[in-house]
């Protein structure tokens, strides 16, 4: 879904409100471009009436999990992503923000929770991301009515926990509260080293 | 991105117009095995050959000749979430000589949404029992982008592109080369990938006569894990 980084391997821990539970998850993902008449008609569609923009870029990203379609495209100075099953049917939309735009409370309770789980970090990247049906989110799209839909924020971090800066995804609810840390593995970087 | 792709034409081009006073080609294979003792701590060893192929200095241009060999082998520490400090010794044997070398880096490695851009800052000092000792303080700064999506998966090509000054000192004297390095890469799995470009050097710059080199590079890097 996130395609910030190249994850090869992700070391998944998920924090519930009983507490950090650990467990290592291998995920294998390949992302690849295609053409617009690649992607389902169904998606085109959603694409068409959401989006003014003319420039889309459509992906094809598989996993163990499946096969989904991915539209990047600019909206308004945005950039959005938007995730469909094979069918064409949405599965979310995310939107890149600066952290700044966010709720003044809403960054308190992010940067508490930040805390909580580092000594030290630093936000990189700020996603927010939609469910809901279609209509709905293309409505919230367009700015003209904000109901029947669920809001999450994904944040990229550089974190210290323990003795080292590492990456993390985190994934966070509407009241700030974190569901789903993970750390990104990159891909060796040898090539650019040696 | 335009002014980017601007810049790269000009520092990839603009070499080729430089006064040319000697000029060398030939191909350069180079192996790196990385072993990956902890999260933070890799042991890398390297060979690498140069094989010249044409040298407009000799009266017989196009002729096969083996240049060199270099053995290196270097401790590889991961510090923060961008940061690799790298420090080893390379063995070269050239002309029936041995030449040793330290080697110190610094890498600041960057990811962006559909790139990354490598920093390599190092020092190194080359010994032999003839010379007297040369000392480089060199810079490089490599981008590397998916040709496919925005990220480079299993099976997936990729360019490279470097560029590279050295800045050089030896008997009192001082010299800087460049470099431009463009890359296609083939990421073959998550272990493995292999790449194939060019390697052009204009040397001697601060000094009348620049050299102009121009290399095939073939490099494949591999990753062991412990314990695999």
């Amino acid at each position: 879904m996130n395609s910030y980084f190249f994850k090869l391997k992700i070391l998944s821990f998920s924090m519930f409100c009983f507490g950090i539970t650990l467990q290592a998850q291998t995920k294998f993902e390949r992302e690849y471009r295609i053409k617009k008449h690649e992607a389902p008609k169904a998606a085109v569609a959603f694409i068409s009436k959401g989006f003014s923009e003319k420039k889309v870029k459509w992906y094809v990203e598989e996993s163990q999990d499946g096969k989904t379609f991915e539209a990047k495209t600019n909206y308004k100075k945005n950039k959005y992503s938007i995730e469909f099953d094979t069918l064409g049917n949405i599965l979310d939309i995310e939107k890149k923000v600066s952290f700044q735009s966010l709720q003044n409370v809403l960054k308190s309770k992010i940067i508490s929770s930040l805390n909580s789980l580092f000594v030290k970090h630093k936000i990189l990247k700020v996603q927010i991301q939609w469910k809901g049906d279609q209509e709905n989110l293309l409505k919230l799209i367009k700015d003209t009515k904000k109901e029947n839909y669920s809001e999450l924020y994904e944040i990229v971090i550089k974190g210290k926990k323990q003795r080292t800066f590492k990456m993390y995804e985190i994934l966070f609810d509407s009241e700030g509260k974190a569901l789903k840390v993970l750390e990104i593995i990159q891909r060796p970087s040898d090539n650019l080293e040696l | 991105m335009k002014s980017v792709l601007f810049l790269c034409l000009f520092v990839f081009i603009g070499p080729l117009f430089y006064g040319q006073s000697s000029f060398s080609s030939g191909i350069l294979p180079k192996v790196r095995v990385s072993y990956k003792l902890t999260d933070q701590i890799k042991w890398i060893n390297g060979i690498e050959s140069r094989q010249l192929l044409i040298d407009d200095t000799n009266d017989d241009s196009f002729n096969y000749d083996y240049v060199l060999t270099d053995i290196s082998s270097l401790l590889s520490f991961r510090i923060g979430a961008h940061g690799v400090l790298n420090g080893g010794y390379l063995l070269r044997i050239k002309d029936e000589k041995l030449f040793h070398r330290t080697i110190q880096q610094y890498n600041l490695v960057f990811n962006y949404d559909t790139f990354r851009i490598g920093h390599r800052f190092a020092t190194d000092q080359t010994f032999n029992s003839q010379e007297s000792v040369e000392l480089r303080g060199r810079y490089r700064i490599t981008l590397e982008k998916p040709l496919s999506g925005n990220n480079i998966d299993q099976g997936e090509f990729y360019l490279k592109l470097g560029n590279e000054y050295i800045f050089k000192f030896q008997d009192d004297k001082s010299d800087l080369e460049m470099r431009v390095l463009p890359f296609l890469g083939y990421e073959i799995n998550t272990k493995n990938k292999i790449e194939i470009g060019l390697d052009y050097r204009l040397d001697k710059l601060l000094n009348s006569g620049a050299e102009n080199d121009l290399w095939l590079s073939i490099n494949w890097f591999y990753t062991i894990k412990r314990g695999e």
